[in-house]
């Protein structure tokens, strides 16, 4: 026995919370049969609607089957036959189910369609050569991203579904032949555990694939160029693509790789392996030197060169702070003017740039507030953060915790606290990645990708420091 | 259980080689056998090199076996807690030598006005925590440092050779007074027992003998080249300077316009000293899981903040007084453990399996 066909629909759009936007249509063929549809206004194509759905079966066909009508929903790509129960689930994904009198099988149509950004250049990976594309937040768009730069059958993407209220789709993709299947695995176990009710971004994501949540040190990469992420899948690692976020997630991540960039690749490779030694000195520069500088002016003026002491002691007579309430006074005005230019609209940029760096700056040496050592010091330290964006707000971290420490404990301070971190570091594993790999546990094989990078003709085989199913890149 | 690489072992030996033996021990030396200390030092790490070899053999006969176990088979288990207590005692007594020596060259060279609290506290809060993180994420650690850690010692050895003034006059001291100096240092030698105590935790193959052989050979001859360096510097006002890595660069008038070259030899020495006390610091909580069945490092670690605090603030038991125990107490139980428990093991376990060859067949 059937229900009546507009019982049926009314039966679905409850299910739907009757909610606005979920239309129903019942309309009739050629030949006066009826055909009812259920969808949701705002997740559909309405134009591809009215083209390839309404037309056909209103005008063209005289039915009447399931059969029948899928064979005339030509201009649709992507139709299929589903149950009573699954229809809910295709209204939501952006399906128009079709649905006919007398038969308890429906049709699912897939229209979905939602206005998208173009991939342009992400600001935060700009590149001198080298593609200029980006993901967006469109996953269907970022998997053709990566899909067009593997035209092979072990290209994998796997779908899953988290989120209890969200839904969000994650796709999981890596090469087969290439990713180790039991990082996968594991990686798709964790990803079915989360039980959370809605995932808005892939950062979110990344908490649950972190193996130490509460560590300060990243343990997923997170990237925004189809190119970097289609390399990182080469060498064996698994990429994540959330549903809504422009951060394609790759694993296993290491320490490392956020020292090198995708231009280091593009230039040449006496070029690349300096500009990570600068890059690698730019980090020591932003996380020790304030701290330094402070034990130095504190703990150790006797092992400070004498022509800069002088200048120091010049430049610090008289100054109302502590060099420690000093440097956090200019490193907290620092942070501060970086947190309003950020979220200042770029037309105001300019005049906060001039309040911070003139007026508030300059007029603060002038005052005796601050000394002018201080202040190209703690610039120079906060500049020097932004050679590493992706890690910019850890170090940044670091910069006040060796501040603190520096200030109160002196040198031996400072290195007792990067005893700490490194032997903190080299105790995280990433899903069988040392985070410190290749340098601890040294790699041999993968030093030649470290700092001092060889040419692409030298790396002829692929990472070692994590699991992997082929070792060999190029004979 | 989470092993270490032949590498990071080969790392771990030569840190601490290094320990004690860079900064006063130069110029306490000198007082006994002159610029001959040098050779002192030669025989000496001879001897080190040579236990590193009878670590080999006992490991290839013992792959996976510790070194307590192997005492508890060849001696029985309350011949085993004994000794291990002696080892912790010595362990413990390391560990304050390293303190101390480390405290006064910091005090002199950069913490002139600074508490003393601030040593104590840098020490022990770095030193426990890496402990907790187990032997492995130090070993790594130390083998992250470890080519900075070399340059800087090597850096340290070419700069003073500006310095060199003349070549030390060797064969200039009287035999007993050579191996009074020699017996009455031993405190200061002996750290390969340090590999015998992780040895469990060593993962070790052929070419991993080879590597750390290397190891233990190459920071020899750096030792080495620092003790004659040293004498040729200072000559016959040796025993005055008490910090031997950092005097050398101190006293480099040809560089005085960067500034104190000597800062490269003082993060040296930090670096060194915290690697140092925590690899001791590990082992003595191992050593007291095995004495008292404690479940975890936490119990042995507490123990050791305790007894540590209790020495070296209530006690006073300052550099001087360190030094003198070591002259005095340590040299008997030093030979004993360092040299002869290990070559004892060896040669008892060539026995049992003599016996047990001889009784199959």
């Amino acid at each position: 026995m059937f229900f009546n066909l507009q019982t049926r629909l009314k039966n679905f759009k409850k299910q739907l919370n009757d909610a606005d936007d979920v239309s129903i249509k019942i309309v009739q063929t050629k030949t006066g049969q009826k055909v009812g549809m259920i969808f949701l206004r705002s997740m559909i194509d309405n134009q591809l609607f009215q083209t390839g759905i309404f037309k056909p079966i209103t005008e063209e066909c005289d039915i009447i089957d399931m059969d029948k009508i899928k064979a005339n929903l030509l201009n649709i790509s992507n139709t299929k036959q589903i149950n009573g129960k699954e229809v809910v689930n295709c209204v939501l994904d952006g399906g128009v189910v079709i649905c006919l009198e007398n038969s308890n099988s429906y049709l699912s149509a897939d229209l979905q369609k939602y206005t998208a950004r173009t991939p342009a250049e992400p600001p935060t990976s700009a590149v001198i050569q080298g593609p200029r594309e980006g993901f967006v937040e469109d996953i269907k768009i970022n998997l053709t991203l990566l899909r067009r730069r593997f035209y092979s059958k072990d290209f994998v993407a796997k779908q899953l579904k988290v989120g209890k209220y969200s839904n969000t789709k994650i796709i999981i993709a890596y090469i087969n032949g290439i990713a180790d299947k039991s990082v996968v695995k594991e990686i798709e176990s964790r990803l079915k555990q989360i039980d959370i009710d809605g995932i808005v971004d892939s950062h979110y994501i990344m908490q649950f694939l972190e193996k130490r949540p509460r560590s300060l040190f990243k343990q997923v990469g997170s990237i925004e160029k189809p190119d970097i992420v289609a390399a990182k899948m080469l060498e064996g690692r698994v990429a994540i693509i959330v549903d809504g976020s422009p951060i394609v997630l790759t694993l296993p991540f290491v320490f490392l790789e956020d020292l090198q960039s995708s231009d280091d690749y593009y230039n040449s490779h006496i070029y690349g392996a300096f500009i990570r030694v600068v890059r690698i000195i730019a980090v020591l520069i932003a996380i020790i030197l304030p701290a330094t500088y402070l034990s130095l002016r504190i703990f150790h003026p006797n092992v400070t060169p004498i022509k800069f002491l002088v200048t120091i002691t010049n430049t610090t007579k008289g100054l109302p702070f502590t060099p420690f309430f000093e440097m956090v006074f200019i490193s907290l005005l620092f942070q501060i003017l970086y947190e309003v230019s950020l979220r200042l609209p770029s037309y105001l940029g300019l005049a906060t740039s001039i309040v911070g760096a003139l007026i508030l700056g300059d007029t603060g040496v002038k005052a005796g507030l601050i000394s002018p050592p201080g202040v190209i010091i703690v610039a120079l330290a906060k500049i020097a953060l932004y050679t590493v964006p992706e890690q910019a707000y850890q170090l940044s971290i670091l910069q006040y915790l060796f501040l603190f420490v520096g200030g109160s404990l002196g040198m031996l301070g400072i290195v007792g606290l990067i005893i700490y971190l490194i032997t903190y570091m080299a105790s995280i594993d990433s899903y069988g990645a040392p985070y410190l790999a290749p340098f601890a546990p040294r790699v041999k094989n993968d030093l030649k990708d470290a700092v001092l990078m060889t040419n692409l003709r030298d790396m002829k085989t692929r990472p070692q420091s994590f699991r992997n199913k082929n070792f060999t890149r190029q004979k | 259980m989470k092993t270490i690489s032949s590498r990071q072992a080969g790392i771990i030996l030569c840190v601490m080689l290094l320990a004690n033996k860079i900064l006063l021990l130069p110029s306490v030396l000198y007082e006994y056998a002159k610029a001959d200390s040098v050779f002192i030092l030669v025989l000496l790490l001879l001897a080190e090199i040579g236990m590193v070899f009878v670590f080999f053999q006992l490991k290839r006969k013992y792959p996976n076996a510790s070194f307590y176990s192997i005492i508890q088979t060849q001696m029985g288990v309350v011949f085993a807690k004994i000794l291990y207590f002696f080892i912790f005692l010595y362990i413990l007594y390391k560990i304050l030598l390293v303190y101390n020596v480390c405290y006064m060259y910091f005090r002199v060279q950069v913490y002139l006005d600074a508490s003393f609290y601030i040593f104590v506290f840098v020490f022990l809060i770095v030193c426990n925590s890496t402990v907790l993180r187990g032997l492995r994420p130090l070993a790594r650690c130390m083998e992250f440092f470890f080519y900075f850690l070399t340059a800087c010692f090597i850096f340290c050895l070419m700069i003073s050779i500006a310095n060199f003034n003349k070549f030390p006059l060797f064969f200039d001291t009287n035999v007993i007074k050579f191996f009074e100096g020699g017996f009455k240092h031993l405190f200061c030698f002996g750290d390969t027992l340090i590999l015998f105590l992780i040895m469990e935790k060593i993962k070790l193959d052929k070419k991993g003998e080879k590597q750390i052989s290397k190891y233990a050979i190459a920071i020899s001859i750096l030792i080495v080249a620092l003790y004659v360096l040293f004498y040729g510097i200072f000559n016959h006002i040796s025993f005055v300077h008490k910090n031997a890595i950092s005097d050398i660069i101190t006293f480099s008038y040809r560089f005085t316009d960067i500034g104190r070259l000597d800062m490269v030899a003082i993060v040296f020495v930090m670096f060194l000293s915290l690697f140092q006390i925590s690899v001791a610091l590990y082992i003595f909580c191992d050593i007291f899981k095995k004495i008292f069945n404690a479940p975890k490092d936490i119990y042995g670690l507490v123990s050791f903040d305790l007894i540590f605090i209790g020495i070296v603030i209530t006690a006073s038991l300052d550099y001087a007084k360190t030094i003198a125990i070591g002259t005095v107490i340590v040299p008997y139980f030093a030979i004993f453990l360092q040299y002869m428990l290990p070559i004892i093991c060896l040669i008892l376990s060539g026995l049992r399996r003599r016996e047990y060859n001889e009784k199959n067949s």
